[in-house]
């Protein structure tokens, strides 16, 4: 497309007046792996949580404004969000044993975007209601320490506790000494038995040097799901950032309790920026909470272009106690528009 | 080696349209990708991103567009005549440099006050609009003009209105 298409089809689009408070935003993030996963080695292009959105506010007075943002992932290496997997079992009786064969097949659906934070609100000197499908306060609480977010080195491989929910109403306080209360409840919408409705909430002191958070789940990711359960499942997370000049330290630490498994998990992270355009990063990640033993290890250098577009290059490996040791090696580019 | 040029192909888009979307962020402000992530938090609320990345392509086009919608808006009718002392005023300095000839000029002109209006909703809008009225009241006035006088009168809530009042020289 010629880049002049664009503006010109959004403006046409958008009246004038609404549009000088709207802001259009946008991610890529592709990056180029070689994993060696279970025994099978490949290489493969992989798009990072690419995404495109739109936010925006409308005053209504002094003290009150309408928010809004809608916001959508897109998948920049094969243009699909979508994929659907099937298992079929086929069964035979010969002797001298009996043996069950499964197959797995997956579809990609071609649909181009997947919903990401979506919401609307209003924010007022009292503070900031909005409704919609968004990230908890517990899963915003990790702010920036996880240095390979959206990557393979996500720390989403081994803790719980990144949920972004649906149908689920949150008011944040406003931000007094540095300090920000939020509080969100997520509906199931349905009444059934064990349904249950969940809630999520943190208390965040952030200031540049030091950033500190605590928050906690409960039934989060069963409301969002509309799951009914007799059990409950609770989560707290504590996390600690600290910038010391080119030093930048992280630590997380959670708890993580469904009545099946009753498991705590941590994540160390250290960045280093070497200048204004190069910096070096390593992280590990363990919990028992996906995966008995589950570690995972990364370290990886950035480069920045510009601005808005760095290159980058990460190792991770990722293991348990079982079977798994997958390793991934990669190099890519996000930019950020 | 197929996988190799598609992601050398992948990259080559991303660096071509970088300079359309290179960011241009007051220091302390994050990407708004970034901001956005933060879910309408209070940290980076007072940082503008109405010319970063596309974001800032965006508003640029549409305040072109804005400029051209501006001329519709445009209104010019004589006000009223100007007494005769104000309408036959002219520098004779500037008369005797420039070698003007003060019977060539209208004077029905002369004698006329004009009233340009525009109408705006931003402050790029007015500067659109101002400058649109300035244009304008050149045309008029071949040999330049002389505001007499410079009001801003609201419409809406959204909207205003810029009323400049001249005369020919």
């Amino acid at each position: 497309m010629k880049k002049a298409l664009l503006p010109l089809i959004v403006a046409s689009i958008l009246p004038a007046a609404a549009f000088a408070d709207v802001v259009v935003y946008g991610k890529a993030n592709v990056s180029f792996q070689a994993t060696d996963k279970s025994g099978a080695s490949y290489t493969e292009v992989v798009s990072n949580a690419s995404r495109i959105g739109l936010k925006g506010s409308d005053a209504i007075n002094d003290d009150l404004k309408v928010i809004y943002q809608f916001e959508y992932q897109t998948k920049v290496d094969d243009g699909s969000n979508s994929q659907t997997c099937a298992a079929t079992s086929t069964s035979t009786t010969t002797a001298p044993a009996a043996t069950t064969k499964t197959t797995t097949s997956c579809t990609v659906s071609g649909q181009t975007f997947s919903q990401r934070n979506i919401y609307v609100g209003l924010k007022g000197n009292g503070g900031t209601v909005m409704a919609g499908m968004f990230d908890t306060p517990v899963k915003l609480a990790q702010e920036k320490i996880d240095l390979f977010n959206d990557l393979i080195g996500d720390f989403t491989e081994v803790l719980e506790g990144e949920n972004r929910v649906k149908n689920v109403v949150q008011y944040s306080s406003p931000t007094f000494s540095n300090i920000t209360l939020n509080a969100a409840y997520i509906n199931s919408e349905h009444d059934v038995l064990d349904a249950t409705d969940g809630y999520s909430a943190s208390a965040v002191y952030s200031t540049k040097p030091v950033y500190l958070a605590i928050g906690m789940d409960h039934n989060a990711k069963l409301a969002s799901d509309k799951k009914a359960s007799a059990v409950d499942v609770d989560l707290i997370r504590a996390v600690a950032r600290f910038t010391m000049g080119p030093v930048v330290l992280g630590a997380m630490y959670e708890t993580y309790d469904d009545s099946k498994i009753d498991e705590d998990g941590f994540l160390v992270s250290l960045q280093y920026n070497i200048d204004d355009k190069w910096a070096v990063k390593g992280q590990v990640a363990q919990s028992d909470m996906k995966m008995i033993g589950g570690e995972s290890t990364s370290v990886g250098v950035d480069y920045k272009l510009s601005k808005a577009t760095k290159l980058y290059g990460f190792y991770t490996m990722i293991e348990d106690d079982i079977a798994r040791d997958d390793d991934h090696l990669g190099v890519g580019i996000e930019m950020n528009f | 080696m197929l996988l190799i040029k598609k992601y050398l192909f992948c990259s080559a888009i991303l660096l071509s349209i970088n300079p359309i979307c290179a960011a241009e962020l007051q220091d302390g402000c994050e990407p708004a990708v970034d901001a956005a992530d933060r879910l309408n938090s209070n940290t980076n609320k007072n940082c503008d991103y109405s010319n970063t990345g596309l974001n800032g392509v965006l508003h640029r086009a549409l305040s072109k567009k804005n400029e051209a919608g501006a001329e519709t808006v445009i209104e010019k009718e004589p006000s009223k005549a100007l007494s005769k002392e104000q309408g036959n005023k002219e520098p004779a300095d500037k008369e005797k440099t420039v070698g003007m000839n003060s019977s060539t000029i209208s004077s029905s002109k002369k004698d006329l006050a004009y009233t340009l209006k525009g109408e705006f909703s931003s402050a790029q809008q007015l500067a659109s609009v101002r400058y649109e009225l300035v244009r304008k009241a050149t045309q008029e006035c071949v040999k330049g003009f002389a505001i007499d006088g410079e009001h801003y009168l609201p419409v809406s809530a959204e909207l205003m209105k810029l009323e400049l009042s001249f005369h020919c020289l």
